[in-house]
């Protein structure tokens, strides 16, 4: 037996236990506990059946990424999950075993004043099995690296794969970079581990090191491109704050109208016994009041609010606004967020009909249907001119403050996004549309 | 340009002899402006309406204060019989959102009514009428030749180099390519989820994170496909009645 007959296998349930620190909240297949078992013996079997006569760098790597390999697809037969999930995971578990095993290399070198003695485990020399103290400490050192080690790494690390959640991978492109940044650190590590001129150290120096650079400019890169989206949201959080004010002010607005509608008619009515007026005029003038009335009754108190208050612009400016829509479909959306749909799609709505010199053709209509377990809310007005749309088929508006409407639209698009709808622009039939469509949510089960 | 355009039938129901002339009126403008012929009836009360209604007609233009039963109670009897016609309200007040909609109103037209409004709001119901009306297409495979209606069809499916019409009325086996179809179909409210599926709109009942339901069946939606499709089925159901 030699020192590598054991490293392959030690190797293995190390790589299984971090594995498993990793991927224990995932998604399970049926009866995982079998297939666990199943597979961790599969493993271990097959670390055995690797033959340990060839003494090389390359064969040592290609052991190593064959059991890694086979572990991968014994993760997705344990897991219900997505490929690039679990190979997130087990790069993430290699990646600390690997550095479990730097972190007891540089310890027992540092202790010991020389080559790190682990370093002899890829050896094809044979065991001598004499425990004396020294052999001891080096197993109680090892021992106590891994273990931390893999302690720090599920503390900060592995507890972020949330159970139940998918883990939404940003950048493909990022996780392969990352595959290859451990390939080499594995393979330089081997060339560490069988040559040891300085010459090849300094090459092995400059590897590391370019690999280093491309890691951090990558990650360096990413930081800007979170950083514009992170502005981003936090100008669309401000203005959704504004309009959450707005609303309250709206809301108390229109109490008022309708406190005081209801006041006049009850006055109208008095005057009208005490001073002997014919019930037909006290009904016409009870009419005359209602059409300042203009409540819009959609069964949803906060859309009616909104549309009330939209409606009462809109015969300022000789518009005229219908609503065939069942508010109660979107009773599950919060007041606030309402508030900046149906405001912003409206006010957009008005800016455009506004340019339509003809007041016979100043028209908007909102619907909100349900298909299913579809919701449908569409908002299409006239409009004159022509409208040119950005690549993201939003469109481009022709006032001067492109940032504030563009936000507009934006902030339509972020409350669609928060459920999971689609937003979609067009223009047919002279009409310009905007689109949403949610699904409704699941009903919870008690 | 459009001549040959088919026929519509419209009904009208309005007490005010006056208003009513008015919406001829702005009917036979439209008629001669846009190439369409129209053949209008013209009802005073609801009763004489529900009476002589007959499926043929395509378009409803309904007033709601009306004597006797009101025009959203006649619309609401309407539906008990399982009729689906379009119907547009006029009206003087913006207040009947809920109401219209529960009895699935295509839209509402303010009093008084003018020319512009009107003739805007008809073409978008008449695009509506239109998208209902029925198309056939013909497949063939061993058996021979077969006409399918295309307002049945649920979903077409790639398999195996043949495919499989999934329709209200049963499975067709059919040769043909899906590129072809899709483009033959593109006026028909089709739109593909993925590769191997060209989904009919119109049965699209809910959409999950990566799939879809399609009168009972679930199909799969691609990532690549998903944005064109969740947009062909945002704009198909905002014209939808």
């Amino acid at each position: 037996m030699t020192y590598f007959d054991i490293y392959k296998v030690l190797f293995t349930v190390e790589l299984l236990v971090a594995e498993f620190l990793f991927t224990f909240r995932l998604k399970k297949r049926k009866y995982f506990s079998i297939r666990f078992t199943f597979s961790c013996l599969a493993l271990i079997g097959l670390s055995f059946a690797f033959p340990s006569s060839i003494n090389a760098a390359w064969y040592s790597c290609v052991v190593f990424f064959a059991l890694f390999a086979v572990s991968l697809f014994l993760l997705f037969f344990c897991y219900k999950e997505k490929f690039e999930n679990i190979f997130f995971c087990g790069l993430a578990s290699y990646t600390t075993q690997h550095f479990a095993y730097e972190i007891a290399n540089i310890l027992l070198s540092a202790i010991l004043l020389a080559r790190s003695p682990i370093l002899g485990m890829y050896g094809d020399e044979k065991i001598t099995l004499a425990f004396n103290d020294e052999t001891f400490f080096i197993v109680l050192v090892y021992l106590l690296c891994y273990f931390t080690s893999y302690w720090v790494m599920f503390l900060c690390f592995a507890r972020q794969v949330k159970k139940g959640q998918d883990l939404h991978i940003k950048s493909r492109s990022l996780l392969l970079l990352l595959g290859v940044g451990l390939l080499v650190n594995i393979v330089l590590n081997s060339i560490v581990v069988y040559y040891d001129f300085e010459f090849v150290s300094n090459l092995i120096h400059y590897a590391a090191n370019i690999l280093c650079c491309v890691l951090l400019i990558y990650a360096q890169f990413t930081l800007i491109h979170n950083e514009e989206l992170q502005n981003r949201i936090n100008v669309i959080q401000q203005l959704w704050a504004k309009e959450k004010k707005q609303y309250e002010i709206s809301k108390d607005n229109i109490d008022i109208i309708n406190r005081k509608c209801h006041d006049m008619r009850y006055q109208i009515r008095e005057i009208g016994k005490h001073n002997n007026i014919s019930s037909d005029v006290v009904t016409e003038i009870e009419k005359s009041i209602k059409l300042y009335d203009m409540t819009i009754k959609t069964g949803n108190e906060p859309l009616d609010i909104i549309l009330t208050e939209k409606n009462l612009t809109c015969s300022e400016e000789h518009i005229s606004l219908t609503c065939v829509a069942d508010g109660k479909l979107l009773s599950f959306i919060e007041e606030a967020d309402l508030y900046s749909l149906f405001g912003n799609a409206i006010d957009n709505a008005i800016e455009a009909v506004k340019k339509i010199k003809d007041f016979d053709e100043r028209l908007i209509s909102l619907k909100i249907k349900e298909i299913g377990e579809i919701i449908s809310v569409s908002i299409s007005n006239t409009y004159s001119g022509e409208i040119k749309f950005d690549e993201q088929g939003f469109p481009l508006t022709s006032k001067g403050d492109t940032d504030y409407h563009g936000f507009g639209v934006r902030s339509i698009q972020y409350v669609v996004d928060k459920y999971h709808g689609d937003l979609s622009i067009m223009t047919k039939n002279n009409l310009f549309y905007l689109n949403i469509i949610i699904p409704k949510p699941a009903v919870k089960q008690c | 340009m459009s001549q040959n355009k088919d026929t519509l039938y419209i009904a009208i129901v309005e007490d005010s002899k006056q208003e009513a002339d008015t919406i001829i009126s702005y009917l036979k403008r439209y008629e001669k402006e846009k190439g369409e012929h129209f053949i209008i009836a013209h009802h005073l009360d609801s009763a004489s309406f529900l009476e002589n209604f007959k499926p043929s007609i395509d378009l409803v233009l309904m007033d709601i204060e009306l004597p006797g039963l009101n025009g959203m109670e006649t619309v609401k009897k309407l539906r008990e019989l399982n009729s689906d016609v379009l119907v547009i309200f006029i009206t003087n007040m913006a207040q009947y959102a809920v109401k219209g909609y529960e009895v699935h109103a295509f839209d509402f037209i303010v009093k008084p009514v003018n020319y512009g409004t009107f003739a805007l709001k008809l073409d978008t119901a008449l695009l509506s009428v239109r998208q209902k009306q029925n198309f056939d297409i013909w497949i063939s495979n061993k058996e021979g030749k077969k006409r399918l209606q295309v307002s049945h069809i649920t979903y077409i499916e790639v398999m195996q180099h043949m495919l499989i019409y999934h329709t209200i009325d049963g499975d067709y086996k059919a040769t043909g390519s899906l590129d072809k179809l899709n483009e033959s179909l593109k006026d028909q409210s089709f739109s593909l989820c993925n590769r191997c599926y060209l989904v009919n709109l119109k049965y699209v009942t809910a959409v999950k994170q990566n799939s879809i339901i399609v009168n009972k069946d679930e199909l799969q939606v691609s990532r690549m496909k998903k944005v064109s499709f969740l947009k062909d089925l945002n704009n198909f159901l905002a014209l939808k009645s």
